[in-house]
C-alpha cells in the first residue's frame, strides 16, 4: 500500500506534468496574436565629423529622432520583454551591409506600450569603420524589436523603415 | 540509521486499497480541473504568472488533501486470515484475504501482513 512519500512523488509528478501542459497551452496561443507596433520614425542629422581614430579618420553622426510606434499588441500575458533598437543601415566601398545600433529600450510587462519621442537624441554614436557615412546618399533608419516571451518563440520584426542622405561637409 | 527512518515512518499508519484509489482520483481530477480553470482566468487577465499561482495553490491543496492518511482513506481495511501453525511451512501461498480492489495486489507476504492486525 502506498506511503506518504509515494503519495508525494506520484503528487508532485503529475504537478509538473499539468505545468507542461499549461506550458504548452501558453506557448500555443502566442501565435494567435499579431505582434504589430506600427511604428513610425522621423530621423534628423545633428551632426556629421570625420575624427581620428588611431591611425585612421572614421565618420561620426549624430542623430535625433521622432518616434510613434504602439506596442500594445505585442505585449500578451506571455511576453516578457520586449527589446526595442533603432538600427542605421548602409553600404559602403569596403562592405555591402553595415549595421549600426544608435538607440535600444527595454519594455516589460506593466510598462507603457506607447512609446512617443519628439527629439530624441540617439544613445550610441554612429561610428563608420572608414568615411563611408560622408555623402552616403541611402542610410537607412529602422525600428527593430525582439520578443522574448515566458514560454515560445523567440520572434524578431523590424518597421518604420526611413532613408535619410547623408551631406558631403561637417554639419555642426 | 534506515531502522530509525522505517520506524519513524512505520508510526504513520497507511491507506487502504480503496483509499489509494480515492486519493489518486481526487488529486487527479483537482488538479487537472484547477490547471483548465487557472489557464482561463490567466488568459482573461491577461497574465500567465495568475495561471501558475493559481496551479501552484490547488498543488498546494492537493498535498494537504492527499499526503496525510485521513480517516476517509481507511475504511476498508484489509483483513488477514490468521498465521498457520508449523513455522515457515505453507507460508508461501496466497493466505491473505483481501478486499475485491486488491486481488491484482502481491499477497505473498502474509508474516508481515499479519504483524498489522
Amino acid at each position: 500500500m502506498h506511503s506518504a512519500f509515494q503519495r508525494i512523488n506520484t503528487l508532485s509528478a503529475f504537478s509538473v506534468s499539468v505545468l507542461t501542459a499549461l506550458a504548452i497551452g501558453c506557448f500555443l496561443t502566442s501565435y494567435m496574436y499579431s505582434p504589430n507596433a506600427n511604428p513610425e520614425v522621423d530621423v534628423r542629422l545633428l551632426q556629421l565629423r570625420t575624427i581620428f581614430y588611431f591611425d585612421q579618420s572614421v565618420d561620426v553622426a549624430a542623430l535625433t529622432f521622432d518616434l510613434h510606434a504602439d506596442f500594445s499588441s505585442v505585449m500578451n500575458w506571455s511576453t516578457h520583454v520586449v527589446f526595442i533598437y533603432l538600427t542605421a543601415e548602409y553600404e559602403t566601398q569596403n562592405n555591402r551591409v553595415n549595421q549600426v545600433v544608435v538607440w535600444d529600450k527595454i519594455l516589460q510587462q506593466g510598462d507603457n506600450p506607447v512609446l512617443n519621442y519628439k527629439e530624441q537624441p540617439g544613445k550610441y554614436g554612429l561610428f563608420d569603420d572608414g568615411t563611408g557615412l560622408r555623402g552616403n546618399k541611402n542610410v537607412t533608419l529602422s525600428l527593430h524589436w525582439n520578443v522574448i516571451p515566458l514560454i515560445g518563440s523567440l520572434p524578431r520584426f523590424s518597421g518604420g523603415h526611413r532613408q535619410v542622405s547623408f551631406p558631403q561637409q561637417d554639419s555642426l | 540509521m534506515t531502522s530509525l527512518f522505517k520506524r519513524v515512518v512505520d508510526t504513520v499508519p497507511s491507506i487502504d486499497y480503496h483509499g489509494q484509489k480515492l486519493a489518486e482520483d481526487l488529486f487527479t481530477w483537482i488538479l487537472s480541473g484547477s490547471a483548465v480553470i487557472a489557464f482561463a482566468v490567466g488568459w482573461m487577465l491577461q497574465d500567465f504568472m495568475m495561471t501558475l499561482y493559481l496551479s501552484a495553490a490547488a498543488a498546494a491543496f492537493c498535498v494537504l488533501l492527499v499526503v496525510p492518511p485521513w480517516p476517509f482513506y481507511r475504511r476498508h481495511p484489509v483483513t488477514f486470515l490468521p498465521p498457520l501453525k508449523g513455522g515457515d511451512h505453507g507460508a508461501a501461498e496466497g493466505l491473505a484475504t483481501t478486499t475485491p480492489l486488491a486481488s491484482s495486489a502481491p499477497s505473498s507476504q502474509p508474516a508481515e501482513g499479519a504483524k498489522h492486525k
